[in-house]
């Protein structure tokens, strides 16, 4: 094989980068595919970006190929399903009451067996919408995490898991704002509403899709069969598809109101500091070379991804391992998959 | 490993419907599916057979086909060159790019998501010739060419946005720019979809995975870009929808693809746009190789299978060559 050539190849092609494109080889997708098989460089030593990574010397003639970042860690596919379940929840909740001012149909959110606790939702109202274009996105949103939420169900069956307690409010004590407080978008004793208008809906959207793609991403090695495979990488796409919108759309107005632009990244610093040492979350602002950052991709141009627990610390707003609460899920998600 | 009933997979083949024509029968037939429940029926390899008669390198040399198209389409545009020289050698035939040049964009939003998208797309290229190495395959031939018989003068003359025997120029304007991006763009995000769970290793199907998630986002930006720009000229929604239904017209009898004009759906949720375009259940449809071929050789899955034409007027490089069609 040709390990350390290809690492170097791959190094040579990552400083073609954009600025923004942190650091590092971020999903160590290093692979090698050698002619009539397959081989794989495990680059799992992400590094520093001006920082050449050790290729691991490929002594055994058969590398097993291992999930990169998380090679000690195994889920089942109804784990990860379940998992997925919670942020679908959040996210088919934040929408449907942006849009329509109507949570999830009580037949969406039960649990598989009729002892299992249905949460209560905390928050969300219809936002007076003065872009109509932004009134479009988020009812089609809205359609398409209720479609999620519905095949994830129907796809989890006796094993579905009841909506944990969401809170979505835009009041001092809302999750938003304490994301919002912590991200410096709003003072520290002042409230955020993601409701009041389009410029905050589009923040608080862009806070929640950007994590659910990296999510989806991350549980890929653990989906198992070719169905479900093409299945979650269907999930995903959506997900990429919607934070584009909402990137997108964030990065058009922010031509010329600039303060949508340096809002989100304050919002991507912010998840990246509660989510792991990596600097792997992105904004939006244009780069030296005048390319915008729509897509958080690392030098590969291959969206990152992140693992469960780093998708709690976001979701549960604490950078501490461990945690099983807080933020959007104040008394912790369902399923197997519970701690960041 | 949980064993996934078959009936999934055939709901997702039901799924592969246009979001207008969203089918109330399609959550019926998922109704019996469950991944977690103890007993489930296998899903037998045999019924992937398709899958297994490709291999990963197999599948990845043609989204590098896909990746050279890009990449140069969206380099001339944004930068006003091709790809570099030293990245198209390989296995196979290597072709040249005719047209291509560099968009006088004038909004800046616009002139920024192209420079984005190239940088994205040479990435890409390179990153697949990396993984694949010494098997990597040669950029085939490409026309990115405005006269009257070129590819995107074709496909746009299909969808009426010019008249028969008139060439377009992708690279005029921001709209024409914009709409020769959702030609190809869409396409490409609806082929990964489709070549991802035909990757048999897990490592390289997470790496697709993440190519596909690139690709989708690069697609919603150009999407939601027209979306927006059609709320005040109707034509950028208008022509993005001809160019939809000129796509369906060329792979196959199902009809998958999807434009971008709103949709009021009859449960009275109001007025949506349809930026992404998905299933009944928010899951993004999926184009097999063939399908992709059908488009990009600008052949139609009802006539002969074809090898080369349209945006590779040589064909592509690689074993999986051919598009859709009847049999020979």
């Amino acid at each position: 094989m040709h390990d350390s050539e290809m690492l170097s190849q791959v190094l040579d092609a990552a400083d073609r980068r954009r600025v923004e494109r942190r650091q590092f080889l971020r999903s160590a997708s290093v692979l090698g595919m050698a002619a009539g098989g397959s081989a794989l460089l495990a680059a799992c030593g992400a590094g520093d970006k001006n920082k050449a990574p050790t290729p691991t010397p490929s002594s055994s003639g058969s590398p097993t190929p291992t999930p990169t970042g998380t090679a000690t860690i195994s889920y089942a596919p109804a784990d990860v399903f379940a998992f997925a379940l919670n942020l679908e929840y959040l996210e088919a909740q934040f929408f449907s009451m942006a849009a329509t001012g109507k949570a999830l149909d009580s037949t969406l959110t039960a649990g598989a067996t009729t002892d299992a606790k249905v949460g209560t939702l905390t928050g969300g109202k219809q936002v007076t919408f003065t872009d109509p274009v932004v009134a479009d996105f988020a009812h089609e949103i809205a359609a398409d995490e209720k479609g999620h939420v519905t095949f994830l169900r129907t796809t989890l069956g006796s094993a579905v898991i009841a909506m944990p307690d969401i809170n979505i409010d835009g009041s001092a004590t809302g999750a938003f704002t304490a994301a919002a407080r912590a991200a410096g978008l709003v003072g520290s004793s002042a409230t955020f509403d993601p409701y009041a208008s389009d410029t905050n809906f589009l923040l608080a959207a862009f806070l929640l899709e950007d994590v659910i793609v990296t999510a989806y991403k991350g549980i890929i090695p653990y989906v198992g069969t070719t169905t479900l495979l093409e299945a979650t990488g269907g999930l995903q796409a959506t997900e990429a598809f919607h934070a584009a919108m909402i990137r997108s759309l964030l990065y058009a107005k922010g031509q010329t109101t600039a303060s949508l632009i340096t809002s989100a990244d304050a919002l991507s610093n912010w998840r990246d500091s509660v989510d792991g040492t990596t600097d792997d979350d992105q904004g939006i602002s244009t780069d030296v070379n005048g390319a915008s950052n729509i897509v958080p991709a690392d030098s590969n141009s291959i969206v990152f991804q992140r693992t469960p627990p780093q998708v709690l610390n976001i979701m549960f707003m604490n950078a501490a391992s461990g945690t099983a609460k807080g933020g959007f899920f104040p008394n912790g998600v369902n399923g197997t998959i519970t701690e960041s | 490993m949980t064993d996934t009933p078959e009936q999934l997979s055939e709901a997702f083949d039901a799924g592969a419907a246009r979001r207008s024509e969203r089918r109330e029968f399609f959550r019926t037939a998922l109704g019996a599916t469950a991944v977690a429940a103890a007993g489930a029926a296998a899903l037998g390899w045999e019924a992937m057979a398709t899958a297994q008669t490709v291999t990963d390198p197999d599948i990845f040399n043609f989204a590098l086909n896909l990746e050279y198209l890009e990449a140069n389409f969206f380099s001339w545009a944004a930068y006003g060159t091709g790809i570099s020289s030293d990245m198209v050698s390989g296995t196979g035939t290597l072709g040249s790019v005719s047209g291509g040049k560099q968009v006088p964009f004038t909004d800046p939003a616009v002139k920024a998501y192209a420079r984005e998208i190239a940088q994205d797309e040479i990435n890409h290229v390179n990153f697949l010739r990396t993984v694949l190495g010494s098997s990597a395959v040669a950029q085939p031939s490409i026309d990115l060419s405005s006269g009257a018989t070129s590819a995107f003068s074709q496909l746009a003359q299909a969808a009426k946005i010019v008249g028969a025997g008139v060439g377009f120029d992708a690279f005029a304007n921001d709209q024409n720019f914009l709409l020769a991006a959702f030609m190809i763009e869409d396409v490409v995000a609806s082929t990964y979809k489709g070549l991802v769970p035909l990757i048999s290793t897990t490592v390289y199907a997470q790496a697709a995975s993440g190519i596909l998630a690139t690709e989708a986002y690069h697609a919603a930006t150009i999407r939601a870009t027209l979306y927006a720009k059609g709320a005040t000229t109707a034509s950028y929604r208008t022509s993005a929808d001809a160019i939809s239904d000129a796509r369906d017209a060329l792979d196959g009898s199902t009809d998958l693809d999807q434009g971008i004009s709103p949709v009021t759906p009859s449960d009275g949720s109001g007025q949506q746009s349809n930026v992404t375009p998905t299933d009944t259940n928010g899951l993004i449809f999926s184009r097999s190789y063939g399908e992709a071929l059908n488009i990009l050789f600008l052949s139609s899955a009802s006539s002969k299978a074809a090898t080369k034409g349209g945006f590779f007027p040589n064909g592509v490089n690689g074993t999986l060559n051919a598009s859709t069609g009847t049999a020979s």
